[in-house]
Protein backbone atom coordinates (compact mmCIF):
# COMPACT_ATOMS: atom_id res chain seq x y z
CA UNK A 1 0.00 0.00 0.00
CA UNK A 2 2.58 2.37 1.45
CA UNK A 3 4.88 1.53 -2.11
CA UNK A 4 2.12 2.38 -4.19
CA UNK A 5 1.42 5.17 -2.68
CA UNK A 6 5.28 6.31 -2.95
CA UNK A 7 4.67 5.16 -6.76
CA UNK A 8 1.91 7.70 -7.02
CA UNK A 9 3.75 10.48 -5.40
CA UNK A 10 6.67 9.76 -8.06
CA UNK A 11 4.61 9.93 -11.29
CA UNK A 12 2.57 12.83 -10.13
CA UNK A 13 6.33 14.72 -9.23
CA UNK A 14 7.44 13.40 -12.89
CA UNK A 15 4.73 14.47 -14.48
CA UNK A 16 4.52 17.85 -12.75
CA UNK A 17 8.33 18.16 -13.64
CA UNK A 18 7.66 17.26 -16.90
CA UNK A 19 4.79 19.74 -17.53
CA UNK A 20 6.66 22.76 -16.45
CA UNK A 21 9.98 22.21 -18.16
CA UNK A 22 8.05 21.73 -21.29
CA UNK A 23 5.71 24.50 -21.10
CA UNK A 24 9.20 26.53 -19.85
CA UNK A 25 10.89 25.22 -22.67
CA UNK A 26 7.95 26.13 -24.93
CA UNK A 27 7.55 29.32 -23.56
CA UNK A 28 10.71 31.23 -24.43
CA UNK A 29 11.09 29.46 -28.03
CA UNK A 30 8.12 32.00 -28.56
CA UNK A 31 8.72 34.98 -26.41
CA UNK A 32 11.70 35.30 -27.06
CA UNK A 33 12.04 35.32 -30.21
CA UNK A 34 11.15 39.26 -30.67
CA UNK A 35 12.98 39.90 -27.80
CA UNK A 36 16.14 38.15 -29.78
CA UNK A 37 15.10 40.49 -32.61
CA UNK A 38 14.61 43.41 -30.92
CA UNK A 39 17.82 43.14 -28.95
CA UNK A 40 19.74 42.55 -32.17
CA UNK A 41 18.25 46.19 -33.94
CA UNK A 42 19.11 47.35 -30.98
CA UNK A 43 22.71 46.87 -30.69
CA UNK A 44 23.12 47.38 -34.60
CA UNK A 45 21.56 50.44 -33.80
CA UNK A 46 23.89 51.46 -30.92
CA UNK A 47 27.20 50.68 -32.76
CA UNK A 48 25.48 52.49 -35.89
CA UNK A 49 25.49 55.53 -33.84
CA UNK A 50 28.43 55.05 -32.41
CA UNK A 51 30.45 54.77 -35.52
CA UNK A 52 28.49 58.18 -36.92
CA UNK A 53 29.93 59.54 -33.99
CA UNK A 54 33.80 58.72 -35.12
CA UNK A 55 35.29 61.22 -37.08
CA UNK A 56 36.87 59.49 -39.70
CA UNK A 57 37.95 62.05 -42.29
CA UNK A 58 41.82 61.58 -41.78
CA UNK A 59 41.59 57.62 -42.09
CA UNK A 60 38.84 58.24 -45.52
CA UNK A 61 41.90 60.37 -46.86
CA UNK A 62 44.46 57.94 -46.32
CA UNK A 63 42.32 55.08 -47.84
CA UNK A 64 41.93 57.14 -50.82
CA UNK A 65 45.50 57.93 -51.16
CA UNK A 66 45.75 53.42 -51.54
CA UNK A 67 47.06 52.30 -54.67
CA UNK A 68 43.91 51.10 -56.62
CA UNK A 69 45.05 47.12 -56.19
CA UNK A 70 45.50 47.91 -52.11
CA UNK A 71 42.04 49.26 -52.61
CA UNK A 72 40.68 46.81 -54.37
CA UNK A 73 41.38 44.25 -51.88
CA UNK A 74 39.46 46.35 -49.29
CA UNK A 75 36.26 46.54 -51.84
CA UNK A 76 36.28 50.28 -52.80
CA UNK A 77 34.55 51.17 -48.86
CA UNK A 78 34.44 54.66 -46.86
CA UNK A 79 36.07 53.61 -43.48
CA UNK A 80 32.41 54.24 -42.09
CA UNK A 81 31.44 51.16 -43.84
CA UNK A 82 34.33 48.85 -43.45
CA UNK A 83 34.17 49.33 -39.86
CA UNK A 84 30.50 48.95 -39.84
CA UNK A 85 31.04 45.54 -41.69
CA UNK A 86 33.78 44.50 -39.13
CA UNK A 87 31.70 45.79 -35.87
CA UNK A 88 28.65 43.33 -37.41
CA UNK A 89 30.64 40.38 -38.41
CA UNK A 90 30.17 41.01 -41.98
CA UNK A 91 33.69 41.81 -42.99
CA UNK A 92 34.51 38.58 -45.01
CA UNK A 93 38.27 38.99 -46.39
CA UNK A 94 38.97 37.30 -49.26
CA UNK A 95 42.23 34.93 -48.54
CA UNK A 96 42.26 34.12 -52.77
CA UNK A 97 41.78 37.67 -53.82
CA UNK A 98 44.70 38.81 -51.01
CA UNK A 99 46.71 35.87 -52.50
CA UNK A 100 46.32 36.83 -55.82
CA UNK A 101 46.91 40.77 -55.48
CA UNK A 102 50.32 39.48 -53.77
CA UNK A 103 51.62 37.45 -56.39
CA UNK A 104 50.39 40.77 -58.75
CA UNK A 105 52.52 42.75 -57.12
CA UNK A 106 55.63 40.88 -56.99
CA UNK A 107 55.46 40.08 -60.63
CA UNK A 108 54.81 43.59 -61.37
CA UNK A 109 57.53 44.23 -59.17
CA UNK A 110 60.00 41.46 -60.89
CA UNK A 111 58.79 43.29 -64.48
CA UNK A 112 60.11 46.86 -62.63
CA UNK A 113 63.45 45.93 -61.41
CA UNK A 114 63.81 43.29 -64.49
CA UNK A 115 65.54 46.02 -66.95
CA UNK A 116 67.74 47.67 -64.34
CA UNK A 117 69.25 44.31 -63.48
CA UNK A 118 69.57 42.95 -66.84
CA UNK A 119 71.44 46.27 -67.71
CA UNK A 120 73.75 45.42 -64.86
CA UNK A 121 74.21 42.00 -65.61
CA UNK A 122 75.25 42.76 -69.39
CA UNK A 123 77.70 45.74 -68.82
CA UNK A 124 78.82 43.07 -66.21
CA UNK A 125 79.65 40.83 -69.18
CA UNK A 126 80.85 43.03 -71.64
CA UNK A 127 83.42 43.90 -69.10
CA UNK A 128 84.44 40.71 -68.46
CA UNK A 129 84.92 39.96 -71.70
CA UNK A 130 86.79 43.61 -72.14
CA UNK A 131 89.03 42.49 -69.46
CA UNK A 132 89.89 39.22 -70.95
CA UNK A 133 90.38 40.40 -74.11
CA UNK A 134 93.47 43.42 -72.95
CA UNK A 135 94.78 40.62 -70.49
CA UNK A 136 95.77 38.56 -73.56
CA UNK A 137 97.65 41.66 -74.01
CA UNK A 138 99.14 41.86 -71.12
CA UNK A 139 98.23 45.09 -70.52
CA UNK A 140 97.20 45.14 -66.70
CA UNK A 141 97.01 48.78 -66.56
CA UNK A 142 94.12 48.92 -69.01
CA UNK A 143 92.17 46.10 -68.31
CA UNK A 144 92.04 47.97 -64.38
CA UNK A 145 90.57 51.54 -66.13
CA UNK A 146 87.87 49.31 -68.02
CA UNK A 147 86.64 47.25 -65.30
CA UNK A 148 86.95 50.87 -63.19
CA UNK A 149 84.52 52.26 -65.42
CA UNK A 150 82.40 49.46 -65.72
CA UNK A 151 82.30 49.07 -62.42
CA UNK A 152 81.28 52.64 -61.78
CA UNK A 153 78.39 52.32 -64.60
CA UNK A 154 76.77 49.22 -62.84
CA UNK A 155 77.50 51.03 -59.07
CA UNK A 156 75.37 54.04 -60.51
CA UNK A 157 72.31 51.57 -61.97
CA UNK A 158 72.35 49.79 -58.59
CA UNK A 159 72.94 52.66 -56.24
CA UNK A 160 69.97 54.36 -57.96
CA UNK A 161 67.51 51.55 -57.03
CA UNK A 162 69.08 51.48 -53.70
CA UNK A 163 68.56 55.04 -52.96
CA UNK A 164 65.03 54.80 -54.50
CA UNK A 165 64.23 52.09 -52.02
CA UNK A 166 65.85 54.34 -49.17
CA UNK A 167 63.30 56.83 -50.33
CA UNK A 168 60.41 54.73 -50.43
CA UNK A 169 60.56 53.59 -47.03
CA UNK A 170 61.36 56.85 -45.89
CA UNK A 171 58.01 57.78 -47.68
CA UNK A 172 56.03 55.08 -45.96
CA UNK A 173 56.69 55.71 -42.93
CA UNK A 174 55.72 58.82 -43.06
CA UNK A 175 52.47 57.71 -44.01
CA UNK A 176 52.28 55.24 -41.29
CA UNK A 177 52.81 57.51 -39.00
CA UNK A 178 50.01 59.85 -40.23
CA UNK A 179 48.15 56.40 -40.20
CA UNK A 180 48.62 56.29 -36.51
CA UNK A 181 47.81 59.22 -35.88
CA UNK A 182 44.48 59.36 -37.47
CA UNK A 183 43.74 56.37 -35.52
CA UNK A 184 44.59 56.73 -32.71
CA UNK A 185 42.85 59.47 -31.07
CA UNK A 186 39.55 57.16 -32.39
CA UNK A 187 40.93 54.25 -30.47
CA UNK A 188 41.71 56.55 -27.51
CA UNK A 189 38.22 58.14 -27.68
CA UNK A 190 36.79 55.03 -28.03
CA UNK A 191 38.80 53.50 -24.80
CA UNK A 192 37.93 56.18 -22.48
CA UNK A 193 34.42 54.86 -23.55
CA UNK A 194 34.94 52.23 -22.56
CA UNK A 195 36.09 53.12 -18.77
CA UNK A 196 39.37 52.48 -20.25
CA UNK A 197 40.88 56.37 -19.32
CA UNK A 198 44.01 55.03 -17.49
CA UNK A 199 44.68 52.79 -20.46
CA UNK A 200 44.24 55.73 -22.09
CA UNK A 201 46.58 57.80 -20.25
CA UNK A 202 48.56 55.17 -20.53
CA UNK A 203 48.67 54.82 -24.59
CA UNK A 204 48.40 58.85 -25.61
CA UNK A 205 52.15 59.10 -24.37
CA UNK A 206 53.22 55.31 -25.91
CA UNK A 207 51.50 56.86 -29.44
CA UNK A 208 53.31 59.83 -29.16
CA UNK A 209 56.57 58.44 -28.64
CA UNK A 210 55.65 55.98 -31.52
CA UNK A 211 54.81 58.49 -33.93
CA UNK A 212 57.02 60.81 -33.08
CA UNK A 213 60.21 59.56 -31.30
CA UNK A 214 60.70 55.56 -32.89
CA UNK A 215 59.33 57.05 -36.39
CA UNK A 216 61.69 60.05 -36.56
CA UNK A 217 64.29 57.80 -35.19
CA UNK A 218 64.21 55.34 -37.78
CA UNK A 219 63.92 58.10 -40.56
CA UNK A 220 66.26 60.19 -39.69
CA UNK A 221 69.06 58.23 -37.88
CA UNK A 222 68.34 54.42 -39.66
CA UNK A 223 67.66 55.61 -42.87
CA UNK A 224 70.62 58.19 -43.43
CA UNK A 225 73.18 54.91 -41.75
CA UNK A 226 71.64 52.49 -44.60
CA UNK A 227 72.68 55.03 -47.03
CA UNK A 228 76.16 55.36 -45.56
CA UNK A 229 76.37 51.54 -45.60
CA UNK A 230 75.19 51.50 -48.79
CA UNK A 231 77.79 53.87 -50.25
CA UNK A 232 80.73 52.26 -47.56
CA UNK A 233 79.50 48.95 -49.32
CA UNK A 234 80.27 50.56 -52.70
CA UNK A 235 83.44 51.84 -52.35
CA UNK A 236 84.94 48.92 -50.17
CA UNK A 237 85.07 47.14 -53.16
CA UNK A 238 86.26 49.77 -55.74
CA UNK A 239 89.83 48.37 -55.97
CA UNK A 240 91.69 44.73 -54.86
CA UNK A 241 94.53 46.48 -52.21
CA UNK A 242 92.62 48.93 -50.14
CA UNK A 243 89.67 46.98 -48.12
CA UNK A 244 87.41 48.79 -45.85
CA UNK A 245 84.88 46.48 -45.70
CA UNK A 246 85.38 45.68 -41.64
CA UNK A 247 83.85 49.82 -41.84
CA UNK A 248 80.83 48.44 -43.66
CA UNK A 249 80.69 45.30 -41.60
CA UNK A 250 81.06 47.99 -38.32
CA UNK A 251 78.08 50.18 -39.83
CA UNK A 252 76.13 47.27 -40.61
CA UNK A 253 76.02 45.42 -37.21
CA UNK A 254 75.74 48.45 -35.08
CA UNK A 255 72.57 49.56 -37.20
CA UNK A 256 71.38 45.52 -36.67
CA UNK A 257 72.12 46.12 -32.97
CA UNK A 258 70.80 49.10 -32.57
CA UNK A 259 67.36 48.58 -34.73
CA UNK A 260 66.67 45.43 -32.20
CA UNK A 261 67.42 47.14 -29.21
CA UNK A 262 65.39 50.16 -29.92
CA UNK A 263 62.06 47.29 -31.05
CA UNK A 264 62.75 45.49 -27.88
CA UNK A 265 62.64 48.52 -25.26
CA UNK A 266 59.79 50.09 -26.95
CA UNK A 267 57.66 46.67 -26.97
CA UNK A 268 58.75 45.84 -23.58
CA UNK A 269 57.83 49.10 -22.12
CA UNK A 270 54.61 49.67 -23.67
CA UNK A 271 53.04 45.60 -23.71
CA UNK A 272 54.08 46.05 -19.34
CA UNK A 273 52.44 49.80 -19.23
CA UNK A 274 49.34 48.53 -21.42
CA UNK A 275 49.01 45.20 -19.17
CA UNK A 276 49.30 46.87 -16.12
CA UNK A 277 46.58 49.64 -16.76
CA UNK A 278 44.01 47.68 -18.21
CA UNK A 279 43.74 45.52 -14.99
CA UNK A 280 43.64 49.38 -13.27
CA UNK A 281 40.62 50.33 -15.76
CA UNK A 282 38.96 46.54 -15.25
CA UNK A 283 38.17 47.32 -11.65
CA UNK A 284 37.06 50.45 -11.67
CA UNK A 285 34.03 49.70 -14.46
CA UNK A 286 33.67 47.26 -12.28
CA UNK A 287 33.34 49.31 -9.32
CA UNK A 288 31.03 52.06 -11.18
CA UNK A 289 28.62 49.38 -12.54
CA UNK A 290 28.30 47.69 -8.64
CA UNK A 291 27.85 51.74 -7.43
CA UNK A 292 24.92 52.29 -10.32
CA UNK A 293 23.48 48.84 -9.47
CA UNK A 294 23.44 49.38 -5.77
CA UNK A 295 22.96 52.91 -5.10
CA UNK A 296 20.00 53.43 -7.75
CA UNK A 297 17.73 52.77 -5.89
CA UNK A 298 14.52 50.67 -7.93
CA UNK A 299 16.17 51.00 -11.26
CA UNK A 300 19.80 50.36 -10.58
CA UNK A 301 19.72 47.13 -11.74
CA UNK A 302 18.37 48.30 -15.15
CA UNK A 303 20.75 50.82 -15.49
CA UNK A 304 23.22 48.98 -14.86
CA UNK A 305 22.81 46.34 -17.31
CA UNK A 306 22.16 49.13 -20.00
CA UNK A 307 25.66 50.12 -19.38
CA UNK A 308 26.78 46.93 -19.95
CA UNK A 309 25.12 46.65 -23.19
CA UNK A 310 26.43 49.69 -24.31
CA UNK A 311 30.02 49.18 -23.33
CA UNK A 312 29.31 45.85 -25.01
CA UNK A 313 28.57 47.60 -28.23
CA UNK A 314 31.52 50.30 -27.84
CA UNK A 315 33.46 47.04 -27.31
CA UNK A 316 32.38 45.89 -30.46
CA UNK A 317 32.95 49.13 -32.25
CA UNK A 318 36.58 49.69 -31.31
CA UNK A 319 37.83 46.51 -31.91
CA UNK A 320 36.03 46.98 -35.60
CA UNK A 321 38.03 50.34 -35.60
CA UNK A 322 41.29 48.45 -34.39
CA UNK A 323 40.97 45.58 -37.20
CA UNK A 324 40.72 48.07 -39.49
CA UNK A 325 43.62 49.79 -38.96
CA UNK A 326 45.43 47.21 -39.00
CA UNK A 327 44.45 45.80 -42.48
CA UNK A 328 44.93 49.79 -43.26
CA UNK A 329 48.89 49.41 -42.10
CA UNK A 330 49.33 45.94 -43.48
CA UNK A 331 47.75 47.58 -46.93
CA UNK A 332 50.30 50.50 -46.41
CA UNK A 333 53.35 48.17 -45.48
CA UNK A 334 52.50 45.71 -47.93
CA UNK A 335 53.28 47.60 -51.25
CA UNK A 336 56.98 49.04 -50.47
CA UNK A 337 57.63 45.67 -48.54
CA UNK A 338 57.15 43.46 -51.72
CA UNK A 339 59.32 45.97 -53.49
CA UNK A 340 62.12 46.18 -51.09
CA UNK A 341 62.39 42.32 -50.90
CA UNK A 342 61.69 42.27 -54.75
CA UNK A 343 65.15 43.82 -55.21
CA UNK A 344 66.92 41.89 -52.64
CA UNK A 345 66.55 38.89 -54.14
CA UNK A 346 67.45 40.50 -58.33
CA UNK A 347 70.41 41.53 -56.82
CA UNK A 348 71.13 38.11 -54.73
CA UNK A 349 69.90 36.69 -58.48
CA UNK A 350 72.14 38.72 -60.72
CA UNK A 351 75.04 37.95 -58.29
CA UNK A 352 74.22 34.78 -58.41
CA UNK A 353 74.84 34.69 -62.39
CA UNK A 354 77.69 37.00 -62.13
CA UNK A 355 79.51 34.91 -59.63
CA UNK A 356 81.26 32.07 -62.42
CA UNK A 357 82.45 34.95 -64.96
CA UNK A 358 82.64 38.27 -63.65
CA UNK A 359 85.28 40.03 -61.05
CA UNK A 360 84.83 38.97 -57.56
CA UNK A 361 84.65 42.45 -56.37
CA UNK A 362 81.36 43.28 -58.78
CA UNK A 363 79.73 40.16 -56.73
CA UNK A 364 80.68 41.50 -53.57
CA UNK A 365 79.61 44.92 -54.43
CA UNK A 366 76.56 43.62 -55.27
CA UNK A 367 76.60 41.20 -52.06
CA UNK A 368 76.70 43.97 -49.80
CA UNK A 369 74.34 46.39 -51.60
CA UNK A 370 71.32 43.47 -51.25
CA UNK A 371 72.43 43.45 -47.24
CA UNK A 372 71.88 46.37 -47.15
CA UNK A 373 68.56 46.28 -48.49
CA UNK A 374 67.55 43.51 -46.29
CA UNK A 375 68.12 46.03 -43.44
CA UNK A 376 66.07 48.98 -45.10
CA UNK A 377 63.73 46.23 -44.97
CA UNK A 378 64.37 45.13 -41.72
CA UNK A 379 63.69 48.75 -40.51
CA UNK A 380 60.60 49.06 -42.63
CA UNK A 381 59.09 46.56 -40.98
CA UNK A 382 60.30 46.90 -37.65
CA UNK A 383 58.05 50.32 -37.53
CA UNK A 384 55.01 48.45 -39.04
CA UNK A 385 55.02 46.03 -36.45
CA UNK A 386 55.89 48.25 -33.73
CA UNK A 387 52.98 50.03 -35.01
CA UNK A 388 50.51 46.80 -35.26
CA UNK A 389 51.32 45.21 -32.18
CA UNK A 390 50.80 48.75 -30.30
CA UNK A 391 47.42 49.05 -32.01
CA UNK A 392 46.65 45.13 -31.29
CA UNK A 393 47.80 46.03 -27.30
CA UNK A 394 45.41 49.06 -27.13
CA UNK A 395 42.90 46.72 -28.44
CA UNK A 396 43.74 43.99 -26.12
CA UNK A 397 44.22 46.16 -23.23
CA UNK A 398 40.31 47.73 -24.01
CA UNK A 399 39.08 43.94 -24.11
CA UNK A 400 40.74 43.31 -20.70
CA UNK A 401 39.12 45.91 -18.75
CA UNK A 402 35.63 44.78 -20.06
CA UNK A 403 36.52 40.98 -19.43
CA UNK A 404 36.66 42.04 -15.57
CA UNK A 405 33.93 43.56 -14.76
CA UNK B 1 75.65 65.58 -36.89
CA UNK B 2 74.73 64.26 -40.31
CA UNK B 3 76.22 66.90 -41.87
CA UNK B 4 79.45 65.95 -40.09
CA UNK B 5 79.14 62.24 -41.13
CA UNK B 6 78.05 63.18 -44.92
CA UNK B 7 81.27 65.19 -45.14
CA UNK B 8 83.03 62.18 -43.93
CA UNK B 9 81.69 59.64 -46.35
CA UNK B 10 82.38 62.13 -49.15
CA UNK B 11 86.01 62.76 -47.93
CA UNK B 12 86.55 58.65 -47.28
CA UNK B 13 84.95 58.16 -50.97
CA UNK B 14 86.95 60.12 -52.51
CA UNK B 15 90.49 59.39 -50.91
CA UNK B 16 89.54 55.90 -52.00
CA UNK B 17 88.87 57.00 -55.68
CA UNK B 18 92.04 58.88 -55.80
CA UNK B 19 93.94 55.65 -54.14
CA UNK B 20 92.31 53.47 -56.91
CA UNK B 21 93.53 55.92 -59.50
CA UNK B 22 97.20 56.39 -58.32
CA UNK B 23 97.44 53.07 -58.01
CA UNK B 24 97.06 52.61 -61.54
CA UNK B 25 99.11 55.34 -62.65
CA UNK B 26 101.90 54.31 -60.62
CA UNK B 27 104.99 52.82 -61.90
CA UNK B 28 105.75 49.70 -60.63
CA UNK B 29 109.24 49.68 -58.35
CA UNK B 30 110.52 50.08 -55.34
CA UNK B 31 109.01 53.45 -54.39
CA UNK B 32 105.27 52.13 -55.07
CA UNK B 33 105.20 49.93 -51.83
CA UNK B 34 105.92 53.11 -49.84
CA UNK B 35 103.41 54.83 -52.01
CA UNK B 36 100.91 51.96 -50.69
CA UNK B 37 101.69 52.16 -46.96
CA UNK B 38 101.41 56.18 -47.25
CA UNK B 39 98.13 55.89 -49.23
CA UNK B 40 97.24 53.49 -46.35
CA UNK B 41 97.78 55.77 -43.50
CA UNK B 42 95.37 58.15 -44.81
CA UNK B 43 92.68 55.82 -45.42
CA UNK B 44 92.92 54.90 -41.75
CA UNK B 45 92.78 58.64 -40.90
CA UNK B 46 90.50 59.29 -43.21
CA UNK B 47 88.44 56.90 -40.69
CA UNK B 48 89.41 57.54 -37.86
CA UNK B 49 88.79 61.59 -38.28
CA UNK B 50 84.96 61.67 -36.98
CA UNK B 51 86.22 59.76 -33.45
CA UNK B 52 89.17 62.32 -33.55
CA UNK B 53 86.75 65.06 -33.90
CA UNK B 54 84.40 63.64 -31.20
CA UNK B 55 87.42 63.30 -29.08
CA UNK B 56 88.16 66.99 -29.63
CA UNK B 57 84.65 68.05 -29.12
CA UNK B 58 84.13 66.09 -25.92
CA UNK B 59 87.15 67.85 -24.41
CA UNK B 60 86.24 71.14 -25.46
Amino acid sequence: MKSQKKKAVYILIAMLWFFATGSALAAPADETQIPAQQAQDEINQTIDNQIEELDLDKLNTLLYDLPDSAKEILGFKTAGEMIEQIAKGDMALDMQGIFAFISRLLLKEVTVFWPILLKAVVLALLCTILVALRSGFKENRVSEVSYLVCYMLIVILLSQSVFYMIRIVNDTITSMVSLMQAVFPILLVMMTTLGGSVSAGVFQPAMSFLAGGMAAFFKDVMLPAMSVAAVLAIISNISERIQIKRLFELVKSASQWVIGIAFTVYLGIISVQGMAASAIDGISIRTAKFTIDKLVPVAGKMLAETVDTVLGCSLVVKNACGIFSLLLCVMVLLLPAVKVMVSVFMLRISAAVLEPVSDSRLVHCMEDLSKVLVLILVCLIAVGLMMFITIALVLSAGNTNIMMR
Amino acid sequence: MWAGIRGWIISLTVIVMIYSIIELLMPEGNLSKYARVVLGLMISMAILSPIAALIQNGLQ
